[in-house]
């Protein structure tokens, strides 16, 4: 499976400025939050898919694919609760007598975990809009451009790239301890782990000093200064994303006060 | 320049935190326009002698001349040097830091203080030389090895500096990698009269691609000399835990064991082949 970064990478949508993103992704979010509609939830779910996929170029499979990995933990979340307990049995679908209470599902406990799964799961398909479509990198230079401390977005940058150096250590000494027959039991596990985790510790530190030296040899004052590529960020029409925000708004107003289900 | 010297260390002394002595009363002259092979095992000296000529290890006695002038050891004079002395480091995963390829190169222009477009300039300027304008917006976490020490090498070209040192350019590359990017560093040296110091125990490619060589062996010059000349100190380097290039050692074992008589001695393919078509012209005269 391509991670979410090489995704990014290679989307048709790359080049839209990271802020409009965020701009067509965030406040759906919101409206759906507060409309709590299973119908408008499936309303956004379906631009936000549609645009992801006819728009971004993600292959349909790879999508559903992503899509299941939070699925099936929302689903279980959420089934907690349509169950609930009462003293009579019959508010339940289904129940079962537990000592003089009994306990089972209503159906409005169900209404409730359904409105609840979707709007966790369209709350995914906005926030992969970004994900599959957004380089942290580019991500970060939007963060600087609307103010935020550089410290901040110097540290995010730098932990983005040494998070895959260091993963790609970690999983190369998890391998050589494997090949040595390294976490084959539970007490093996625990005396592995704690190898790998302290060897990663001294291979970091001296991985950062490596990098000090080599930026100070590049001329490193202590503030991390960089040109963006000239990538050319499109950046589409405003009063078209307003007008689309507006008419989704609208239908979260409808929904919500229960002229349109 | 008044010097033909472009670095020089006099009884250079350098001596790392935990005491072991990384160079020792070092004295060596670095040419300027010239490709200068530091060869030595593994812990001889190289990295270090390379840290030291980019201010970066500061000698514990003796010391190391830019040109004429002893490096100052002041933050602007770090700066000047760095300008001048740009050191591309063997694992490019400890040089490059930056969330894309484009940025990385940057990093250094913007450290210059250059103006915008004029960095961008050479930044494009630096990705064209070095084959990698494609990879501009990439992370650099998907780029394959060698890919990576070619951005390596955009980030300090870049900064059009007079001196490039090169910690092991080959290590790690392919053959063809390898040979393309030390036939890439003689190229640039000649067109732009750039001094070179490669620190290196790749030995075939020394005779290929180095005016001089410098043997060294723990922390000391065992040998410095034209490289041609590495055939008649072969004892040192030998000595240095290194060997002569394959066809010079063909070439020794000839003379020596087999009672060939060569004229000349030969550490490349095509000199050796020269050799060889010198004998068959003499056999075919005697033949006659």
């Amino acid at each position: 499976m391509m991670t979410l970064d090489e995704h990014a990478a290679r989307s048709r949508l790359r080049d839209v400025a990271p802020g409009f993103k965020l701009l067509c992704a965030l406040p759906p979010i919101a409206m759906v939050l507060w409309a709590d509609s299973v119908l408008f939830s499936l309303l956004v779910f379906a631009l936000m898919s549609a645009a992801l996929m006819l728009k971004g170029g993600v292959r349909p499979a790879d999508y559903l694919r992503w899509l299941l990995l939070p699925a099936g933990f929302l689903v279980i979340g959420t089934g907690a609760v349509a169950v609930d307990a009462s003293a009579s049995p019959e508010a339940f679908i289904v129940s079962t007598p537990v000592g003089g209470a009994s306990i089972g599902i209503t159906s409005a406990g169900v209404a409730m975990a359904a409105r609840l799964c979707f709007r966790a799961l369209v709350a995914v398909s906005c926030l992969y809009f970004v994900a599959f479509t957004t380089p942290v990198a580019d991500l970060g230079r939007a963060m600087a451009s609307i103010g935020l401390p550089p410290l901040l977005v110097e540290m995010t940058l730098l932990v983005y790239r040494f998070v895959f150096l260091l993963f790609g250590t970690a999983s190369e000494m998890a391998t050589a301890q494997r090949s040595r027959l390294g976490y084959t039991g539970a007490s093996s596990s625990y005396r592995a782990l704690s190898a790998l985790a302290s060897n990663l510790f001294v291979f970091s530190a001296r991985r950062a000093e490596e990098l000090y030296v080599a930026m100070e040899c590049r001329g490193y004052d202590g503030s991390i200064r960089v040109l963006d590529p000239s990538s050319g960020a499109r950046q589409p029409s405003l009063a078209g994303l307003a007008l689309l925000e507006a008419a989704l708004l609208c239908a979260a107003i409808a929904t919500h006060s229960g002229r349109l289900f | 320049m008044a010097s033909p010297n472009m670095l020089r260390t006099e009884a250079l002394r350098c001596v790392w935190p935990d005491c072991t002595v990384a160079l020792d009363s070092l004295d060596l002259s670095i040419r300027a326009g010239e490709v200068t092979a530091l060869l030595g095992g593994n812990g001889a000296g190289k990295s270090s002698l390379l840290l030291s000529f980019n201010g970066i290890l500061k000698p514990r006695s003796g010391r190391v001349l830019l040109g004429d002038q002893p490096l100052d050891y002041s933050a602007n004079g770090l700066k000047a040097l760095r300008q001048k002395v740009g050191i591309v480091f063997q694992n490019p995963d400890a040089q490059l830091f930056a969330s894309s390829v484009y940025e990385d190169i940057s990093f250094g222009l913007c450290n210059l203080g250059l103006p915008e477009p004029e960095a961008r300039r050479r930044i494009e300027a630096a990705m064209e030389l070095v084959g990698i304008t494609a990879l501009a917006r990439k992370p650099v976490h998907h780029l394959s090895f060698g890919q990576k020490k070619r951005v390596a090498l955009a980030g300090v070209l870049a900064m059009e500096p007079s001196v490039l040192l090169l910690d092991e350019p080959t290590a790690g590359l392919d053959p063809k990698g390898a040979d393309e990017i030390m036939r890439f560093i003689r190229e640039l040296q000649r067109s732009s009269a750039m001094t070179v110091v490669v620190a290196t125990h790749d030995i075939e490619m020394v005779p290929l691609f180095c005016d001089r060589a410098c043997v060294m062996d723990r922390g000391r010059v065992l040998f410095e000399g034209e490289v041609g000349s590495m055939f008649e100190h072969r004892d040192l380097v030998r000595q240095a835990g290194l060997r002569l290039p394959r066809i010079a050692h063909l070439i020794e074992i000839l003379v020596t064991k087999d009672g060939f008589d060569l004229t000349g001695t030969a550490m490349t393919i095509s000199a050796a082949r020269k050799i060889l078509k010198s004998m068959k012209v003499e056999r075919e005269i005697n033949d006659a």
